[in-house]
């Protein structure tokens, strides 16, 4: 039960760390970014070949002449800062091209290409990252400096590091969000021509965040690659990128905390929670069926009920700002003195 | 360098085409410094294009725009509102799921604030500007009437609301000029009177206004010059009262203007 649990945590703080990347693009700049799960599949596969071992040549299994390139053995911390490198120049590569010109549903149709695209090669090619049958027995992180601990133990470990890391995103990109630069953002998600209009490089502010997002998938790419210890194209199909995007609606579009929660409930919650929905004898398709209505249900209640999310997008409210500070700056007490 | 008399603005034979569409054919006028000079001219004369194209959200096939001795034609919106230019919509363009208040600190200039480093590393210095903005755009939303409504969306005020916010914001960022589209389209007569009243004060504080507006005794009390422009052609300039005479000005607008009254 334990072991179990632990399990779920480690999932959790993954795909909440994966979640809050996607946020950045989506909930922040508003662009609706169909290829963000190929980029934590590019970092999956980066960190998957920088930290495993050399593939083991040519396979028996396919007429192909190779298995997965590099194979460096490197240690974890190098390898997750290459690889968050990496998939932030791809993400700047693309961006430069796409978001110069593109917006609203081209951009989308755009990314949904790259992803298509990045989905072929991967499963088609047999000398980048093996093909269908992906990367596999890549070491998790400082198994070895721990002296091999037992399982529970060691994820226990794998949880801590993840806690740590989500942490340290999360505060990085809560101070962007509550600065300038994330207050232009969200200008250009609400009205592009108008904050360039207020003199905002709107190209390059979109880009900005679309690079920070792809930094952010690459780091839960890595952590998910040596959590499972193996990465193959089976493992991030559409479905996952769209659960990624039902976690940001139904949390809250543009608010950290929110779409942490709500890919919770999506990947985690409900999954778990209606396993204890009842079996029908004879209907043995009847129980997967329902926990998916059930699902549905819960995701359409709240667009119902709560349409801006279960915790919407946090405004800073000048009343209460000026009413903590007007204390300590006597001249400008008198402004707004008004206040209905 | 300019010397003193040269006008803030130069627009010359400025052209701008859309396919076989010729929006502006040769657009010629000039702003002095502090001076509020209006643009008239019947529906499709090609006005607001030249909006957008001083304003860079359209660069011109032809012509010369001249603003504080640069040469501005073909620069990136951005830029040109960086050069201290800034334009309004024909429709107010608020930013409608942010606040009242972030709207105002969106509008205030954002050089050496954006970059996201700052957020990071000088953060202390963010947010003592951020309080000045806050003390500076608490009063002029009251000088708007706005300042009860600050914490709601703009999205969610009245379209005269949004009218007053855009002159607020304006207001915030203190621009050199500013390209004023239509602000009375769709306004009552109260709030125009508001909105001229705004207009003043835009021009109390020194900044030069280009106003375009059909509503012709609203242009004859803000601006003491005013260009016509028909078919995409300035094609006279001077006061109301002297436009009036002009036959070619009549045909071309105000004697429209004029019968529908």
């Amino acid at each position: 039960m334990i072991s179990y649990l632990v399990g779920l945590l480690i999932l959790t703080l993954i795909t909440g760390l994966l979640v809050v990347g996607l946020n950045v693009r989506w909930g922040w700049a508003g662009e609706f970014d169909l290829s963000y799960y190929a980029y934590v599949a590019i970092g999956a596969y980066v960190a998957g070949v920088l930290i495993g071992g050399p593939s083991g040549g040519p396979n028996p299994l396919v007429p192909a002449p190779d298995g997965w390139i590099l194979g460096l053995h490197w240690p974890f911390i190098p390898a997750v800062i290459v690889t968050v490198l990496v998939t932030g120049l791809l993400s700047a590569a693309f961006g430069a091209i796409a978001l110069r010109k593109l917006r609203g549903d081209y951009f989308a149709i755009a990314t949904l290409a790259f992803t298509l695209i990045a989905t072929y090669i991967f499963s088609q090619d047999y000398t980048l990252f093996n093909g269908f049958l992906g990367v596999f027995n890549v070491p998790r992180p400082f198994y070895d400096a721990l002296h091999q601990p037992e399982v529970l133990t060691y994820n226990f470990v794998f949880a801590g590091i993840c806690l740590v890391l989500l942490l340290v995103v999360y505060f990085v990109l809560e101070a962007l969000l509550n600065s300038p630069f994330g207050l232009t953002l969200r200008s250009i998600r609400e009205d592009e021509q108008a904050s360039a209009a207020f003199g905002r490089n709107v190209f390059s502010e979109k880009l900005k965040a679309y690079v920070i997002g792809g930094m952010v998938a690459g780091l839960g790419g890595a952590l998910y690659v040596t959590y499972l210890t193996a990465w193959n194209p089976s493992g991030w199909s559409a479905i996952e990128g769209f659960l990624l995007f039902a976690g940001v609606f139904l949390g809250g579009q543009g608010n950290t905390r929110g779409v942490i929660l709500g890919v919770f409930i999506v990947t985690i919650f409900i999954p778990e929670a209606t396993r204890w929905l009842p079996e029908f004898q004879n209907k043995p398709d009847l129980y997967p069926a329902l926990r998916n209505i059930v699902g549905g249900l819960v995701i359409l209640a709240v667009l119902r009920w709560r349409p801006r999310g279960i915790i919407p997008e946090r405004h800073s409210n000048d009343a209460r700002i000026e009413r903590s500070t007007s204390a300590s700056v006597p001249p400008m007490s008198v402004v707004g003195a008004d206040r209905g | 360098m300019a010397s003193p008399a040269r006008p803030l603005l130069e627009v010359s034979h400025l052209a701008r085409s859309f396919g076989g569409v010729r929006a502006v054919v040769d657009c010629t006028f000039a702003v002095p410094e502090g001076a509020a000079v209006g643009l008239i001219g019947p529906n499709g004369a090609g006005k607001s294009t030249v909006i957008e194209l001083i304003s860079g959200f359209l660069a011109p096939n032809a012509g010369k725009i001249i603003f504080g001795g640069t040469e501005i034609q073909g620069k990136a919106a951005y830029r040109v509102a960086g050069l201290g230019l800034i334009r309004t919509f024909q429709t107010p363009r608020e930013w409608g799921g942010l606040t009242v208040m972030d709207n105002m600190l969106l509008a205030a200039n954002p050089t050496g604030r954006t970059a996201a480093w700052r957020a990071l590393f000088t953060r202390r210095r963010l947010k003592a500007a951020e309080r000045d903005d806050r003390v500076r755009a608490r009063l002029l939303l009251d000088r708007f009437g706005l300042l009860r409504l600050r914490d709601e969306m703009a999205g969610s005020l009245s379209g005269g609301q949004k009218r007053l916010l855009e002159f607020a914001r304006i207001s915030m960022r203190a621009p050199r000029m500013v390209l004023l589209d239509e602000p009375c389209a769709g306004v009552n007569p109260v709030l125009q009177r508001n909105i001229e009243e705004a207009i003043v004060g835009l021009q109390r504080d020194g900044i030069t206004v280009l106003l375009i507006e059909h509503n012709l005794p609203f242009v004859e009390r803000a601006c003491s010059n005013v260009y016509v422009m028909a078919q995409g052609e300035t094609i006279a300039n001077g006061s109301l009262a002297e436009l009036r005479l002009i036959p070619a000005v009549v045909d071309a607008y105000l004697g429209e203007v004029q019968a529908r009254v």
